[in-house]
């Protein structure tokens, strides 16, 4: 949040100015850039289908800027991706209703559960290739796990774990109460871990390293 | 995996999950720790959960396409959905074309049934009302030429009797009224029709009313084929043709015989007139036709009545006749068919609209 002077002497971009509800003016271009890494990441969490999360994260400035003045001008980053959160889940809602196929390939991760152990499963592979092609495979499997989480648990996860958000943010951004957040976090990890230990041929590994 | 100690219960994932986050109040927090002491499966969960997370915590922050950062304010938002009307719910319009479709329903069996025709007792009341909305004077004028119509009826029982039969010509030349051509070629028979009043007359002669009995009795079936041919016809057109009979029988009675035969020209020229659309003066003159007519069906069979008992049958469907002089739109049948056509117009336009939405919303 920038004073009226700070507005005008926005140096990195354009200044916008926009007034929030009790007046008070901002530049809306240092809210983008305060915010937009965590909002694009945010979208790209939540749509399985990322290409699309460019858009979102488009849109949802754009909305906040028409819809500023309704903003009562505390937790500003709780406002601002419930807005993320909201476009997501209309865009992942009208591709319910008009499915398309997704562009990113996931073809290895369902047959995941039958699949022999792969190579990438080798131990002490301390060249960088093959660890960086072992964190690209864990960071896939993470996204498919996180896509196969109802929408709601997947939000709770991604604003509390993936964010680091507390449960207090994370509750004011789903607008919903603690005890919601408590309980869609809780069976979010659940299914996460599931699905972690279901899948991952990396996890067990890591599993007996955190014992 | 299990372990089946006596009074232990594994720790739920909202505690576990809360547990982990170290947002259990001392006390709680106290009873977790002993529990996990305790229970290896317990650890192995929380082990597991806690490696989820901070695989989550791990995943790598993404790095952004393009910055967000506005140009300039963006345009306003372009209206790409239809304005608030017509975006409601779309159980409003599966439930107004459904709603609509059973009024539809109700009407047409209703109608089907019988439950919406006149009845002939509640005919004499339609009558009434049509006349109540003529004007005062309109009636008054009208009651008096109907009075001294009937004056002039009594001993011309005969000559009106004729006129009436003159009505079955004149229907065929109504029934192709929009044709004035061929109008002109029923003529003729119209003029043929008109010359018996004369002849009637001068055979006749009647003094008084027992003299004239006879031939209304030989009248009267030829009267009510014209009658029953009358019903046989589309309502309008029969409207049409009664108002234009009842002016001729009107005329021909208040004026002397020679001049029957020249009114019966003027019924000529009233159907060259007929393709004239219907304005409220031909609604006016048709009000006043029926209640001459009213008249004459009161005064003509009271008079028949005491030599010929095969007659009182006759004011019943002349009576039945004259609500259809009631222009088309007093009759009150015609609102339940307009209703009707409402209905289903309504019910199809929500169908159709529903489904748009329907494949819009998909």
């Amino acid at each position: 949040m920038v004073s009226t002077a700070e507005v005008l002497n926005c140096t990195t971009h354009e200044p916008l100015p926009v007034q929030d509800r009790s007046g008070a003016t901002h530049c809306y271009n240092c809210i983008i850039e305060s915010m937009q890494i965590q909002a694009y990441n945010l979208a790209r969490r939540m749509l399985e289908d990322w290409s699309l999360a460019e858009d979102a994260a488009q849109e949802s400035f754009v909305s906040g800027y028409r819809a500023f003045h309704q903003f009562r001008g505390n937790n500003l980053k709780a406002w601002v991706m419930r807005i993320v959160a909201n476009t997501c889940k209309d865009m992942l809602r009208s591709r319910r209703a008009r499915p398309t196929v997704p562009l990113d390939p996931i073809s290895s991760d369902p047959d995941d559960p039958t699949a022999p152990p792969s190579a990438v499963d080798l131990p002490s592979s301390e060249e960088s290739p093959e660890a960086y092609a072992e964190r690209e495979e864990l960071a896939r499997i993470i996204q498919s796990g996180l896509a196969s989480l109802p929408e709601e648990q997947r939000l709770a996860v991604l604003l509390v774990d993936v964010q680091g958000m507390d449960y207090e943010e994370a509750a004011a951004t789903m607008h919903c109460s603690l005890g919601t957040v408590k309980s869609r976090l809780s069976r979010g990890r659940g299914r996460m871990k599931d699905y972690l230990r279901n899948t991952g041929e990396l996890l067990p590994d890591l599993f007996r390293q955190e014992v | 995996m299990l372990i089946f100690k006596r009074g232990h219960t594994h720790i739920n994932q909202d505690d576990l999950s809360e547990y982990l986050d170290g947002r259990l109040s001392g006390t709680a927090a106290a009873r977790i720790d002993l529990r996990l002491t305790e229970c290896a499966s317990c650890r192995r969960d929380l082990d597991a959960l806690r490696s989820t997370v901070s695989l989550l915590q791990q995943m790598p922050e993404l790095t952004l396409p393009r910055s967000f950062i506005m140009p300039g304010p963006p345009p306003a938002p372009v209206a790409l959905r239809p304005p608030a009307p017509l975006r409601m719910p779309q159980w409003v319009y599966s439930g107004a074309a459904a709603t609509a479709a059973l009024v539809f329903a109700i009407l047409v069996s209703a109608d089907a049934t019988g439950l919406l025709a006149p009845k002939l007792t509640a005919q004499p009341e339609v009558t009434a009302q049509a006349l109540r909305a003529a004007p005062e004077s309109f009636q008054q004028e009208d009651r008096d030429g109907a009075a001294r119509a009937i004056e002039m009826a009594a001993p011309q029982a005969p000559v009106v009797n004729e006129a009436i039969s003159a009505e079955k010509g004149l229907n065929i030349a109504v029934t192709r009224e929009t044709e004035v051509a061929e109008a002109e070629a029923v003529a003729p028979t119209l003029r043929q029709a008109a010359v018996p009043p004369q002849t009637a007359a001068k055979v006749e002669a009647p003094a008084d009313t027992s003299a004239s009995a006879p031939v209304a009795a030989m009248a009267a079936p030829e009267m009510e084929k014209a009658v029953e041919s009358k019903l046989a016809l589309p309502p309008p057109v029969a409207a049409m043709a009664t108002t234009e009979v009842e002016e001729v029988a009107t005329s021909e009675v208040a004026r002397p015989q020679p001049e029957a035969a020249m009114s019966a020209l003027a019924v000529e020229e009233g159907v060259k007139a007929k393709s004239v659309p219907l304005t409220p003066e031909v609604a006016m003159a048709a009000a006043k036709a029926d209640e001459s007519a009213k008249m004459k069906a009161d005064s003509t069979p009271s008079i028949i009545a005491l030599t010929t008992p095969q007659r009182p049958p006759e004011p019943t469907t002349v009576a039945q006749d004259s609500p259809t002089g009631i222009p088309p739109p007093y009759n009150p049948i015609n609102i339940w068919r307009v209703l009707e056509g409402l209905a289903a117009v309504t019910a199809v336009g929500f169908l159709v609209v529903w489904i748009l939405r329907r494949r819009a919303g998909r």
